[in-house]
């Protein structure tokens, strides 16, 4: 019995030691999404996923997948034809997060109450953000675009060592020859985001009751 | 004689009831109130109190606050025959304690404390424990919470299919053993379903039913105590099922009608109280309501009527009665009838009241209520008639108030803010003649047949006689018009993520004791305090016109305010206090001392910290000799404190510790002579090791005074030792053992407490002198017990011994008196648990000059009739048995017999209390 409970201690701790930090938690997941994990072959994403640091995902045509992180509740969603990897080192209070974007659409929604760094890098760019809501564009042939929401990201060009603020209604535009430059935002280029457009017409159902109990239902259809 | 005796028969029979109730420390001759032990988190505590009074108070109110808290709660006592009680409600026990104040003000403008010293600023501190069953509550009322984040779905969302996940993270909750951690979704326990791994939790229910769903996660700690559950709820489908309703309404009403009879005073009181509160979202109603009998157009109101209407959290609109704050030194929740506005734009929040403190009261309803003949006033003319002065008496200005108050709120790092108040008395509110009211007139007043009368009737027997009357119908010689304007600022800021706060707060008051005559002009304040109108404000001269040196001058042209132009605002004559704000001799040598030292500023300045479990205060703390402030008649006056004190919790927040000291002396002006000082070190210990084990209470005070008097004082020819150095040290211990005996649960709960006061110039004394302080010893035990056939019992014991210090000659002599009280009270659920039948009988026997028992019987129900009515009977009577009243030779009963045997056992007291409770 005791060589058992020895032998779980070890493997306990060699898993500790081999496998990566548990960071995220897969929420959503639409279409054709998958995962690699260190040298192991692609899987289909399923939604209750965990992922560990170094988790290659890779989202195709017409599909969307949805992830959180468990220190803060950060969010990242992610668009079609997006390849990145998920990284982030562990610490007692917090999780450093590292988002290396390999060309896709991201939208990252960093809690205010953030406890780590959130650093989103492309082959352009470093975006380190703090509080905030904004969609990274990565293209590999022209660069990168940050699309403030809310708050303010700090988009750096790799190359040329310059870096901008973007917030709420700027976009802000990185490119590969080292340029970096930030305008207003055009509404047409913000991309749709599938947890919040999905399904068909919404409704807003306001349900009235008098002192008798009497129930009249208010329904309201928006787009 | 008569009347002598009856007095004695009813105070013998008095005394008793007045500490029915009290087993604790004797506070005063007035008011007697024994603090209980404890509270108990969440649950509606009693208080009550005793007054040595014939006459009613005209407001008998309980302060409370959180300890070291700004501001005081206040509700009303209300007579309960032979006590007055007040129920604190729940929510205001936390596991933080509770400070109080009673407060009873009498008509003669008398106030009686508990605590008796300083009890505004020294209020009484009451631990507050967990309830006895923590089968449902935590130590602290709660479980222990833990930090589980909610990952999916959000609280409250609507989910779809694709994004219907349950997910939470104790990445944060590293105290969680793992194997213990169940999931339920709508009370389902789906446990084995979920996965948990490395403290993320997931599990992808599938498709379920449209509408509500809930989430529940239960767990226990690595110690396999229960942790507080986390549960949320979500809605499955793109349509949300369970919006609240539009227009929310909800209150209710009870109505309270008691007939009592106390040594044959029939006391009848019947209440109305209700309160309404309507909620549409964005605007809220709350209505509160208190109709009285004992509602009298002599006496300041007792109805309550306020209506608070709140727009958001922006702003909150009263009108009626409300209970308005701006700071501890101006108004600090004294009520306001009238209209008060509070717009609160988070940054910046403007505050506004205007109304009255007091109505105005026109006469009392009784003889000489309305007018008085002062015979001290009576003129003699030449030609030997007499004028006789007739004073208004019985009245109450109405009292107006208006104050503003903008501050601001940066950040959270920055608090600022400036105020200012004026209340005055409208002399115009009060009836100048009253042709009904009734005074007596006595034999003093020559030819004129002693009775009643009224003013009419009265100058019409003057005149007949030759005499005349004096009426004046202004500047009564009795209570005067008032005046005052407070004003100030304050300053905060936070630092450390707001674990560490400074706060500053100075205020300045002007106050007019008489403003009968109104404004005075500029000339009449140059010849105000000396004859010469020649610009300057106090300067005298010798025979040759020539200066009298060493005169305190005021050069009028430096008044910067024309009084008549700012009458308006504040009266200014000579009446005023303070003449000159500020010390100007002693500003040039002192500016900083003299501008803080003005007698009539009033500040604080307070560093309130939390870390590491700790609770610290650091305070500094002044009210000048001049600093009044009328909407705040607790507030003392010449009185500077500097506390310091620390809670905190150790031993996973089972054992809390609060101590502190405090120094408060009255050494504001140089010029005070033999300062009072008073060094105060208190220390309190809460034991609570968890459910189902013995808690202990440990509280211990040390009141140290002294006033540095070194030598006697002599009064004409009288030689009177007024030195004081004492030092009063209480102490209190209580016990509570829960155990179980058979099905019977039970709670035993030992309370032992003493105060004893020393003379530490007990050497130095003549044989003469009286040290008069009381000391006191308590002793209780009480038993609660609860049955499993829904019966529930308490067994009380106490007793109470004093010592009163005498003089009998030049020997001192300590009369004991000792008061023992045996109680049992039980509780029984019948009917489904509709009906509670209570009862109790108690016995309560005292022992001192006069030996007396008392016994009582209190028998009631409370039903509840459907889910919104409720109605509640309770019914006493109360039997006095005092021996030695069979053989005293006097007829104690009144009856016409002497020494019969109903002088021996009497009903001293019957009544029923009849509760109706609407809820809806």
């Amino acid at each position: 019995m005791q060589l058992i409970r020895k032998i779980s201690l070890c493997l306990f701790f060699l898993s500790l030691v081999l496998g990566g930090d548990k960071i995220a938690v897969a929420t959503k997941v639409i279409g054709s999404v998958s995962y690699t994990r260190g040298k192991a072959g692609p899987k289909i994403l399923k939604k209750g996923h965990i992922f560990e640091s170094g988790d290659f995902l890779k989202t195709d045509k017409g599909s969307f997948a949805a992830l959180i992180f468990i220190d803060d509740k950060s969010a990242l969603k992610i668009k079609e034809n997006t390849e990145l990897v998920i990284a982030g080192k562990r610490s007692a209070k917090a999780i450093a997060k590292e988002i290396n974007l390999d060309g896709g659409i991201i939208r990252a929604q960093v809690n205010k109450q953030q406890r780590g760094d959130f650093i989103i890098r492309t082959s352009v760019s470093v975006a380190s953000v703090k509080g905030t809501d904004f969609w990274l564009i990565s293209d590999k042939k022209t660069g990168d675009s940050v699309i403030g929401i809310d708050g303010v990201v700090t988009l750096m060009n790799q190359l040329s060592g310059e870096s901008i603020d973007i917030t709420s209604g700027i976009t802000g535009f990185s490119s590969q020859d080292g340029g970096i430059q930030s305008f207003t935002t055009d509404p047409k280029t913000i991309p749709e985001d599938p947890t919040a457009t999905e399904g068909d017409d919404k409704k807003l159902e306001i349900e009235f009751k008098d002192a008798s109990g009497k129930k009249k239902t208010l329904i309201i259809k928006y787009k | 004689m008569k009347y002598q005796k009856s007095l004695f028969c009813n105070g013998i029979r008095i005394i008793p009831f007045l500490f029915l109730i009290q087993i604790g420390f004797s506070q005063t001759q007035i008011l007697h109130h024994t603090p209980p032990p404890h509270g108990i988190i969440g649950q509606d505590l009693i208080l009550h109190s005793a007054i040595l009074e014939i006459t009613d108070p005209i407001d008998a109110t309980l302060y409370y606050r959180l300890p070291g808290g700004e501001f005081y709660q206040e509700i009303q006592f209300h007579k309960t025959g032979f006590n007055w009680e007040v129920l604190l409600p729940g929510f205001s026990l936390t596991e933080n304690g509770l400070e109080y104040v009673i407060a009873f003000q009498f008509q003669d403008g008398r106030i009686a404390s508990f605590p008796v010293e300083d009890p505004f600023n020294r209020p009484h501190f009451i631990t507050v424990i967990p309830p006895e069953d923590s089968d449902d509550n935590g130590v602290f009322g709660e479980l222990p919470n833990v930090d589980i984040l909610i990952l999916s779905p959000e609280p409250n969302a609507i989910v779809d299919q694709n994004s219907l996940l349950v997910a939470a993270s104790f990445f944060n909750a590293n105290n969680v053993d793992a194997s213990t951690v169940r999931l339920l979704i709508d009370g389902v326990d789906i446990s084995s379903k979920m996965m948990l791994e490395d403290g993320i939790l997931s599990y992808d229910p599938g498709k379920m039913e449209t509408g509500n769903h809930t989430i529940e996660i239960h767990m226990k700690d690595l110690a396999q105590q229960d942790l507080a559950p986390v549960s949320w709820s979500f809605t499955f489908g793109t349509n949300q099922k369970d919006i609240k309703e539009f227009i929310e309404f909800k209150g209710g009403f009870s109505s309270r009608v008691s007939a009592e009879t106390v040594a044959g005073t029939p006391l009848n009181i019947a209440e109305i109280m209700g309160d309404i509160f309507l909620n549409a979202q964005w605007a809220k109603l709350t209505t509160n309501i208190r109709l009285t009998s004992r509602e009298s157009q002599y006496l300041q109101p007792q109805n309550r009527l306020g209506t608070r209407f709140s727009f958001g959290s922006i702003m909150d609109l009263d009108i009626g009665d409300f209970y308005p704050r701006f700071n501890p030194f101006t108004i600090d929740g004294k009520r306001v009838r009238g209209i008060g506005v509070d717009a609160d734009l988070k940054w910046v929040r403007l505050q506004y009241i205007q109304g009255e403190l007091n109505r105005e009261v026109h006469e009392q309803n009784y003889i000489n209520g309305g007018y008085q003949i002062l015979t001290d006033l009576t003129e003699r003319k030449e030609d030997g008639s007499k004028t006789y002065y007739l004073d208004r008496t019985g009245f109450a200005f109405k009292r107006k108030i208006s104050g503003l108050r903008l501050s601001l709120d940066l950040f959270s790092k920055l608090r600022a803010g400036v105020h200012f108040i004026k209340i005055r008395d409208d002399t115009t509110s009060v009836n100048r003649i009253l042709n009904k009211a009734e005074f007596s007139s006595d034999s003093l007043v020559i030819g004129v047949t002693p009775g009643n009368y009224t003013i009419d009737s009265f100058r019409e027997a003057l005149t007949s006689v030759g005499h005349s009357l004096e009426s004046p119908t202004s500047n009564w010689k009795g209570q005067k018009p008032l005046d005052n304007l407070v004003f100030g600022f304050n300053l905060g800021t936070s630092f450390d993520k707001k674990k560490l706060t400074l706060d500053f707060n100075w205020n300045m008051s002007l106050y007019n004791r008489d403003i009968w005559d109104g404004a005075m002009s500029r000339a009449d304040l140059d010849t105000a305090l000396d004859d010469s109108l020649d610009g300057w404000i106090g300067v005298q001269y010798d025979e040759n016109g020539k200066e009298l040196e060493g005169s305190s001058k005021i050069d009028t042209a430096l008044i910067l305010i024309n009084p008549i132009k700012f009458q308006e605002i504040f009266i200014i004559n000579t009446n005023m206090s303070p003449l000159v704000p500020i010390d100007i001799n002693a500003l040039k040598a002192h500016p900083i001392s003299s501008i803080i030292n003005m007698p009539s500023s009033a500040f604080n300045i307070r560093l309130r910290g939390h870390y590491a479990r700790n609770s610290f205060l650091v305070e500094y703390r002044q009210v000048g000799p001049e600093y009044v402030s009328l909407a705040n008649p607790f507030l003392r006056s010449n009185a500077r404190q500097f506390t310091i004190s620390d809670r905190v919790s150790l031993m996973n927040r089972s054992l809390f510790l609060n101590f502190g000291f405090k120094h408060l002396d009255n050494k504001i002006l140089r010029t005070t002579i033999n300062p009072l000082n008073t060094n105060t070190f208190f220390m309190n210990m809460t034991f609570l090791p968890g459910p189902g084990m013995p808690s202990i209470i440990v509280n211990y005070q040390s009141i140290g005074k002294n006033n540095e008097k070194t030598k006697l004082d002599s009064v004409g020819s009288t030689v009177i030792d007024l030195r004081e150095d004492s030092k009063a040290a209480s102490n209190m211990m209580a016990i509570t053992v829960p155990f179980i005996s058979g099905d019977v649960k039970q709670n035993l709960t030992l309370n032992i407490g003493n105060v004893t006061n020393l003379d530490n110039l007990i050497k130095k004394r003549s044989a003469g002198y009286l040290f008069p302080k009381t000391d006191s010893k308590t002793i209780s035990i009480n038993l609660s017990s609860t049955f499993p056939s829904q019966l529930k019992t308490i067994t009380q014991f106490s007793q109470t011994k004093l010592e009163i210090p005498t003089m009998n000659g030049n020997t001192l002599v300590k009369t004991p008196y000792t008061w023992t009280n045996i109680s049992v009270s039980a509780n029984y659920r019948l009917f489904q648990d509709k009906m509670l039948a209570k009862g109790s009988v108690s016995l309560l026997n005292s022992q001192s000059q006069i030996k007396s028992q008392l016994l009582g019987f209190r028998a009631g129900a409370d039903y509840r009739i459907n889910k919104t009515l409720s109605a509640s009977f309770m019914s006493q009577i109360r039997l006095n048995y005092i021996p030695s009243f069979k053989k005293d030779t006097l007829d104690n009963d009144g009856d016409g017999k002497v020494d019969n045997a109903n002088e021996v056992l009497e009903i001293n007291s019957t009544g029923i209390i009849l509760t109706l409770q609407y809820n809806f």
